[in-house]
């Protein structure tokens, strides 16, 4: 099947020259920027102190934390749409953000910050799952319907828990607050467990690209097809809430790369979720890393939130896609 | 520079306030440029922010002041009073069941839908905003008139002046050093040379490193501070942070290219008196100018 | 031999009280029909038969085994179902759809081989939807995704056929063709058990059928013992009158 090989290459290639590009601009803009041949010259372990400080230290965790986390919300949101066989599920709808909300915020709102925030965004976001789960499950039936109610119903509820959050909270304390709303990567400088999770989870899901393929036409018609249903979409549920989970403790809570980036590639490149998975992974990286890059440079050396940049590039972009491929 | 007019302003206005006082119903105009008049010297004040309780006791009035803001630590009487809730959020029912005769308010602090329903209920409101030296003296003397402690104030006043206009002449001509005033951590916040911090920043011979950003607090990136590369970062602390503010500094301490990390000039200055527009602002300046001649002197010392 | 084979089954229709114990073989070569007024379990049964849905008791037997023992994926190599109502929320063509049926065979890390792009060739042809191979299924009409459908399931070549209503949606040529390539089916050996609304079909062409009443009373056996007026007039409670076209039988439902 050589010509099946190349249909999925080409497209995959291409993401991952464009990741590549996306870092290279992420590296070399800023508050000073960096040509090229210097950029090349602090990889190669030259140039001079300043400009390696800033490429390495601080340009580069923050370049790939961003692609990692963009990677992550893309990936869980491909998965949580081929479980709910809804193209509008993401992550977010099914209320695990606004778990990790709760968990980052009242850590905040204590007054603790970096890890241990991030340590409570992820409890909160592994707690909100079960309870979804759990109250979606209920006794044995498991429609996808049921489940994306449930979550948007706890969703709302953890919303209006975190508005009062912000009314209970010292005025001192709000802005990190509210940044951490709108998705901030200027304190993520740790890639390397993202990282490590986006890679693992793409390797890990190729071998079950088929089987997803087939989860997508329903869990009795993949039943028939000689896919153990059950089992498959408990696994897809518990890893696509950790990847969720990990993206919102190392960036707050930044929304439309689950739901855009996976719908856009659908509308490119089809529904084999063996070329689709890897693909989000790299386009919603990819995207995360330019918007965060536009972030922190629009307006340098002051900062916006990369939440509100991933919007302001994701709606337009999604409409046309959507409207040029319409009947 | 922009202390000469309103300096001359505060002279127009104390000229306002006599000619008030001769009716015996004192008047004054407040931040907003509107006159306020009480029908006699305030008996009951209410502060809705720290540092509007402090001016009203550096004005005089601390005996007429029956409630105060939240937070409202010094001076410390000002800690026994009864407190009408955060300056963000006030306790309305609270305070009008005070029945004040005046309420000092914040411009920019208080949540203005709350203060206009007060207003209207026929309290009187007085807002004040100082931005400047000149103004905080200004507010002094115009919430002494309005409470009839007028000498008190004014003397407060001209003693606050003279100690800025002695440490402005002290330092404000030494050799200038970069310095990075840091108001928050996360998000990565600094402030221009429009605030009153920054004017101090000026005073101490000190040249802020954002002070050009049009917003009043710009947010930044570490990158942004480090490619200004400041000679010294201060912050303001106080006790209760004290923890919480050292490691915002040593969160710079990896990045030893920068001048201030190399050098050792990572400082905290007591917060209160720098942050709050009130006579105690003097003593503020005072730390942040040492904090930023020490700076000075280490780089004569390596250079 | 039977391959597929209902041991003590009883189905589990919600809200019926009892249901007839079923013991009956399919053998290769055999094409059944299932007829029944609407809500007498054709569907649940053909899905209790895929084990697709728990019984209430009993056991299905896949080649000497109890269905309950199989994993679902050496179930899928042996026995395929058409379902009725089908789930296309995200768009893929028609060719990704008959590949699906291929699913069984290859292992985790294996990619689609030429022999399987083959075989998905020839059910497209087979069933005449080859021409649509690039188009998404959610453009096609009610009868083209039928016979998409079934091609899958013919790319999936097993050895027991269930299908739910094989003619749904299909104009008069097409309901013929897919007909004819059931008892090909089973000339080649495979077992079909197929859900019928219509008598005529089952008269025409199954070797063998079941009556289920909504009451929960079933008959079986071959055809020409099954299709009596008398039982088919007691099981739609329903009039009708039998005329003989081409050497078969013809119900057709009178008034009174």
């Amino acid at each position: 099947m050589r010509d099946m090989r190349l249909q999925a290459f080409v497209p995959l290639g291409l993401l991952a020259l464009g990741a590549l590009a996306a870092l290279g601009v992420s590296l070399g803009v800023g508050s000073a920027s960096i040509p090229l041949d210097r950029l090349w010259a602090i990889a190669l372990g030259e140039g001079d102190g300043l400009a390696r400080t800033m490429v390495l230290e601080l340009r580069l965790p923050r370049a790939l934390s961003a692609f990692a986390v963009g990677g992550l919300l893309a990936v869980a949101g491909a998965l949580m749409q081929v479980l709910l066989r809804n193209p509008l599920a993401d992550p977010y709808v099914l209320g695990i953000s606004g778990g990790a909300a709760m968990g980052a915020l009242g850590a905040m709102m204590l007054g603790l910050g970096g890890m241990l925030a991030s340590t409570s965004a992820f409890g909160g976001a592994l707690f909100s799952t079960l309870l979804v789960f759990g109250l979606a499950h209920g006794r044995g039936g498991w429609a996808p319907t049921r489940l994306l109610l449930t979550g948007i119903v706890v969703a709302s509820g953890w919303g209006a828990m975190i508005t009062l959050m912000l009314a209970m909270t010292p005025a001192e304390r709000l802005p990190g607050m509210l940044y951490w709303l709108m998705g901030d990567l200027s304190y993520a400088r740790e890639p390397g467990l993202p990282l490590a999770l986006l890679a693992l989870t793409c390797i890990g899901l190729l071998p079950l690209g088929r089987s997803l393929n087939v989860l997508a036409r329903g869990p009795r018609q993949a039943a028939a097809l000689g896919v153990d249903a059950r089992l498959l979409e408990w696994g897809i549920y518990a890893i696509a809430s950790l990847l969720t989970a990990v993206a919102v403790a190392t960036a707050g809570s930044i929304g439309f790369v689950g739901l855009v980036v996976p719908h856009m590639l659908r509308l490119v490149l089809g529904n084999d979720q063996r070329i689709a998975l890897p693909a989000c992974a790299l386009a919603g990286g990819t995207l995360l890393l330019l918007a965060d890059t536009l972030a922190r440079t629009v307006i340098a050396p002051e900062q916006l939130p990369v939440g509100v940049i991933t919007a302001l590039l994701g709606v337009p972009t999604f409409l046309f896609l959507l409207y040029r491929s319409g009947p | 520079m922009a202390a000469k007019p309103l300096l001359v302003g505060a002279l127009m206005l104390g000229a306002v306030a006599s000619v008030a006082q001769a009716s015996a119903k004192p008047c004054a105009v407040d931040d907003l440029e509107r006159k306020v008049c009480l029908e006699a010297p305030a008996r009951r004040i209410v502060a809705l922010s720290p540092g509007a309780t402090e001016l009203a006791f550096a004005a005089g009035a601390g005996d007429r002041v029956v409630a105060v803001s939240a937070h409202s630590n010094y001076p410390p009487p000002a800690q026994k009073l009864p407190s009408v809730g955060d300056y963000n959020r006030i306790d309305l029912e609270a305070l009008v069941g005070l029945e004040p005769d005046l309420v000092v308010g914040w411009e920019t602090g208080n949540p203005g839908k709350q203060l206009e329903t007060l207003a209207s209920l026929g309290t009187k409101v007085f807002y004040i905003e100082p931005r400047t030296a000149a103004g905080v003296a200004n507010a002094l003397t115009r919430l002494g008139r309005l409470a009839g402690s007028e000498a008190t104030a004014e003397q407060k006043a001209e003693t606050f002046l003279a100690g800025m206009a002695a440490l402005k002449e002290r330092y404000a001509e030494r050799a200038p050093v970069r310095v990075f005033y840091q108001v928050w951590d996360a998000p990565l916040m600094s402030l221009n040379d429009e605030h009153l911090i920054g004017r101090a920043i000026r005073d101490c011979g000190g040249v802020n490193v954002f002070g050009a950003r049009p917003r009043l607090v710009p947010r930044l990136s570490d990158e942004a501070v480090l490619a200004a590369n400041p000679e010294v970062i201060i912050t303001g602390s106080r006790d209760a942070d004290e923890n919480a503010r050292n490691q915002w500094l040593a969160h710079w301490q990896p990045y030893s290219s920068m001048a201030a990390v190399e050098r050792e000039n990572l400082y905290t200055v007591p917060a209160d008196p720098l942050v709050r527009p009130t006579p105690r602002f003097l003593q503020g300046a005072q730390s942040l100018c040492e904090r930023i001649d020490r700076a000075r002197e280490k780089r004569a010392r390596t250079e | 031999m039977s391959v597929l084979a209902a041991r003590d089954l009883v189905i589990d229709v919600p809200g019926r009280q009892s249901g007839q114990v079923l013991n009956l073989a399919v053998e290769p070569g055999q094409v059944w029909g299932v007829l029944g007024p609407n809500g007498a379990g054709k569907t649940t049964l053909l899905h209790t038969l895929a084990g697709l849905h728990p019984p209430r008791a009993g056991s299905v037997i896949l080649d000497e085994t109890p269905l309950a023992r199989l994993r679902r994926r050496r179930i899928a190599q042996r026995l395929g179902v058409v379902f009725q109502e089908r789930v296309d929320g995200f768009p893929a063509t028609v060719e990704e759809t008959a590949m699906l049926g291929r699913h069984p065979y290859l292992s985790y890390w294996q990619r689609e081989s030429a022999e399987d792009m083959r075989r998905v060739q020839a059910a497209l042809e087979r069933l005449d939807v080859a021409h649509l191979r690039q188009r998404p299924v959610g453009t096609l009409s009610g009868g083209e995704r039928q016979r998409v459908a079934i091609a899958t399931l013919l790319t999936q070549d097993p050895a027991v056929w269930l299908v739910d209503e094989p003619t749904n949606h299909l104009d008069l040529h097409h309901q013929s063709a897919v007909m004819a390539l059931m008892r090909e089916q089973a000339a080649a050996g495979r077992a079909l058990m197929l859900c019928l609304h219509d008598l005529n079909l089952a008269a025409r062409w199954c070797s063998h059928v079941l009556l289920l009443y909504p009451s929960g009373e079933a008959c079986w056996g071959a055809a020409q013992n099954m299709l009596v007026p008398d039982a088919l007039e007691r099981l739609y409670r329903q009039r009708l009158r039998v005329v003989e076209v081409d050497g078969a039988p013809v119900f057709v439902p009178v008034n009174g």
